[in-house]
């Protein structure tokens, strides 16, 4: 079952299993940040929309993880943790600076550069392609389209449910919501 | 899961779209995705529409990993800050509070999940729970140090901007039922202090117009003494500063950062002090719990509350001080009247708070030589980023066999506001002890103290003579003495600001080169991390000095004194940058410093474009 390996979230004793086990923990932790640095921030600049918060959650989150674990706190899966601390930290912001999901506009899909080298037409229908999945993600209810973004991320229900603090069918729900209107709105 | 298992033995059963999703998702049972398989193998409409959802599937992957990922805007400081933050965090001691902080966010929602199973420990963790985390409290976006590190670096800012500072601060202090007002004028330039006790707040005494009435409460020497005994400073009490010593000299502590509206509060619990058991109010107290509320906008401290405590004979004492203010300015030496002063104080400042933390530090431990290492990194790193390891001759020097191991900063400063600057970038380092003096010191001690510190050697060491080899050209070229001499300036400080970045590159190359010829394991990732940032800095530094260098001498080098050609050389790093240097002196002053010269100005300056260019290209590429 996809949530074995989460065991050790709710309250178990695991260590950083995925790092090597004779490295210190600023190391690990380095290590952790530079594997997964580029996947948490592109997961929180579609919450906050701003380049500098992002990346000032993004460390946040990681600097979290390692107080949490020098402190004598264990995590069994730090990447959902990393990702479940930033989310929390950029709807915080989001809360703060009242950015909605309707205001945080993906501006930066509509300069999405093309695959290299299409040929012209195909770069054309691309970026059509592109600017329609754009248009129907940034109406989705927040909810909806953080579930898609996890699982693009490549986590699975268990997993964002987790890091959204919702249950599975709750995640399995917004799933089904959001790629039924893809499917409708795309017209794949 | 949600499957009607007896729709699926039917003979005309089709999946449905949310049996097509799941099992386009992998979230399906074995059995279950089983079946669908083989029904799809048989069945094209459903085929084509479980194609459909791995189509939508397939374009929001390539949408969002390769399109989104290419075309959001990169972090805008390149994480350069993490490792010193992880570094800073390192350096911390160990919180079990902390721990528990962040842990309880994962137990609370777990015990929910696991509410069924245990509901008597559910509503004792809640109200556990409850009573550490005040309700509506937000998480903290940023540590207390970090806040704590901003706001000293913002009041120092203030400082920086007015000729001899003298801070004015008028604070109302409120001890057990007793209120009082203070106003204290601190002289950042000349070390000393002074203070006055309105009787009102009414009372029109400001900016040294002594009229007021001045009468020093009896308790006054109590609250000094319970600022001292707790690390704070009783001549700045409401500083960001004078929060951070104290908290960096308690035991294990808890903290949150809360924003509401126009303010954050940094509160700081300590979990399990240090020192002795024992204390009485005599004493001073113990300071067990505060808060130091900042202005969101420029992160000035405006209030404190501190919860004191006393244990004597087994019984427990508390008493709170609560510390606002009421005004606050940064105002010229030269605007007060000319006899405050007559009868100050020394003030306390940051240096010797910063020395007072380092010999605690100090007797508490010995460092290994990898914590060594950490702190000279960091005290590097604090150089760096105050930007004293560029024109500043300040020498960082690790004594790890002496009989008091630690670090060496030493060093001379251009004024007393930047001595403070680097002492404040120096504190809370651990294992640092400092030898920082200003030029006006030395003057004072006398000529022959000026050298005893590694110096930089300094690009415009010595007065350049006034005749340039190249003057006439430039005469012709400018057609005025003014514009030539501009134009010399401004290739002259472009150079020296080249050089100054070229001999702190070198110097860190060295050092590093030193420090991992001794042992890769005397230096942590962080701080390997952190000489990486400096190095690149200094090239960065260097890369747009050549490059302004090059815009500024180019034009006029060509059309009024030489053709430019393609250059091979390869010289490293620093002897080109130096090479530049030796020749924009030559050329623009007629520097007789630079021996290695050419013969003629035409061929010195067609040498310097060369390098220029090839500096430039150097740097390009080391990017």
């Amino acid at each position: 079952m996809p949530t074995d390996h989460y065991d050790g979230l709710h309250f178990g004793v695991i260590n950083m299993s995925s790092l090597e086990s004779d490295m210190t923990g600023e190391e690990q932790i380095t290590q952790l940040f530079e594997r997964l640095r580029d996947g948490v921030y592109r997961y929180v600049m579609t919450i906050v929309g701003s380049s500098g918060i992002a990346e000032e959650i993004t460390q946040e989150a990681f600097i979290k993880l390692y107080s949490f674990t020098r402190n004598g706190g264990h995590v069994s899966h730090e990447r959902a943790w990393v990702y479940r601390t930033a989310h929390n930290l950029a709807i915080n912001e989001g809360c703060r600076k009242q950015i909605t999901s309707a205001s945080v506009d993906w501006d930066w899909l509509s300069k999405v550069r093309p695959d290299p080298d299409p040929d012209p037409e195909q770069r054309v229908l691309q970026q059509e392609k592109y600017a329609r999945l754009r248009a129907t993600l940034n109406r989705l209810p927040a909810q909806q389209k953080q579930c898609i973004l996890l699982r693009v991320e490549g986590f699975g229900y268990s997993e964002i449910a987790r890091i959204l603090d919702v249950s599975k069918s709750t995640v399995g729900e917004s799933l089904r919501r959001a790629m039924k209107r893809l499917k409708v709105e795309h017209d794949v | 899961m949600m499957f009607d298992l007896l729709k699926w033995v039917k003979p005309d059963w089709h999946p449905t779209e949310d049996d097509l999703l799941l099992y386009s998702d992998g979230e399906l049972f074995p059995r279950q995705a089983a079946k669908i398989h083989e029904h799809l193998e048989s069945c094209w409409p459903c085929r084509v529409r479980a194609e459909k959802y791995r189509e939508i599937i397939s374009q929001l992957v390539d949408c969002v990993t390769t399109a989104l990922a290419a075309s959001i805007p990169p972090p805008p400081n390149r994480w350069s800050y993490f490792a010193s933050r992880l570094h800073n965090t390192s350096l911390r001691p160990r919180s079990l509070g902390s721990g528990f902080q962040y842990a309880q966010t994962f137990v609370r929602s777990e015990m929910v999940r696991l509410a069924s199973g245990g509901a008597v420990l559910l509503i004792l963790s809640l109200v556990f729970i409850r009573m550490v985390v005040p309700p509506g409290a937000a998480p903290p976006l940023a540590s207390a140090g970090d806040l704590l590190r901003h706001s000293t670096d913002a009041d120092l800012q203030r400082l920086k901007q007015v000729h001899q500072p003298v801070i004015y601060q008028k604070l109302r202090i409120r001890a057990g039922r007793k209120s009082f007002t203070r106003e204290v004028w601190r002289d950042a330039s000349n070390h000393r202090s002074k203070e006055q006790w309105p009787l009102s707040t009414s009372a029109n005494v400001k900016l040294g117009a002594q009229g007021g009435a001045n009468a020093t409460p009896p308790e006054a020497e109590d609250l000094k003494q319970t600022f001292a005994s707790n690390n704070m400073a009783w001549d700045d009490p409401l500083s960001a500063q004078s929060y951070d010593n104290w908290r960096n000299n308690v035991g294990t502590r808890s903290e949150q950062v809360v924003r509401d509206g126009d303010r954050i509060t940094v509160s700081t619990s300590i979990l399990s002090p240090n020192g002795p058991e024992s204390i009485a109010w005599r004493d001073g107290g113990r300071l067990v719990a505060a808060h130091l509320t900042l202005r969101t906008r420029d992160l000035h401290p405006i209030s404190e509350i501190l919860d004191l405590r006393s244990w004597v004979d087994g019984k427990e004492a508390a008493r709170q001080i609560e510390v606002a203010e009421l005004n606050y300015e940064v105002v010229p030496l030269s605007a007060l009247n000319a006899a405050i002063f007559d009868d100050a104080v020394p003030a306390l400042g940051s240096a010797q708070m910063s020395r007072a933390d380092g010999s605690a530090l100090r007797g508490a431990v010995t460092p290994s030589a990898a914590e060594l290492t950490d702190s000279e990194m960091a005290a590097r790193f604090a150089l760096h980023k105050v930007g004293a390891d560029l024109s500043a001759p300040i020498t960082v020097e690790l004594r790890a066999h002496a009989k008091d191991p630690g670090v060496t900063v030493t060093g001379i400063l251009e004024s007393v506001a930047k001595k403070q600057e680097v002492l404040q970038a120096l504190s809370g380092i651990p294992y640092i002890h400092t030898d920082l003096k200003t030029e006006a010191d030395l003057s004072q001690e006398g000529p022959s103290r000026a050298s005893t510190s590694e110096s930089t050697p300094s690009p415009g060491a010595g007065v350049p003579p006034p005749h340039s080899p190249i003057e006439k050209q430039l005469l012709r070229y400018f057609q005025n003495q003014g514009a030539v001499e501009a134009f010399s300036e401004q290739a002259f400080s472009s150079a020296e600001s080249l050089m100054a970045h070229a001999w702190a590159w070198r110097r860190l190359s060295e050092r590093y080169g030193a420090i991992k010829a001794g042992g890769a394991s005397l230096l942590r990732p962080s701080s390997q991390q952190l000489i990486e940032v400096m190095l690149r800095d200094h090239r960065d530094g260097m890369r747009a000095d050549a490059t302004a260098l090059m815009k500024t001498l180019e034009p006029v080098l060509i059309s009024s004194v030489v053709e430019p050609t393609a250059a091979t050389s390869d010289s490293p790093l620093f002897d080109r940058a130096s090479r530049v240097e030796a020749l924009t002196l030559y050329l623009l002053f007629g520097n007789p410093a630079s021996e290695s010269v050419r013969a003629t100005p035409e061929e010195a300056a067609q040498e310097l474009l060369e390098e220029l260019q090839l500096l430039c290209s150097e740097l390009e590429k080391q990017q």
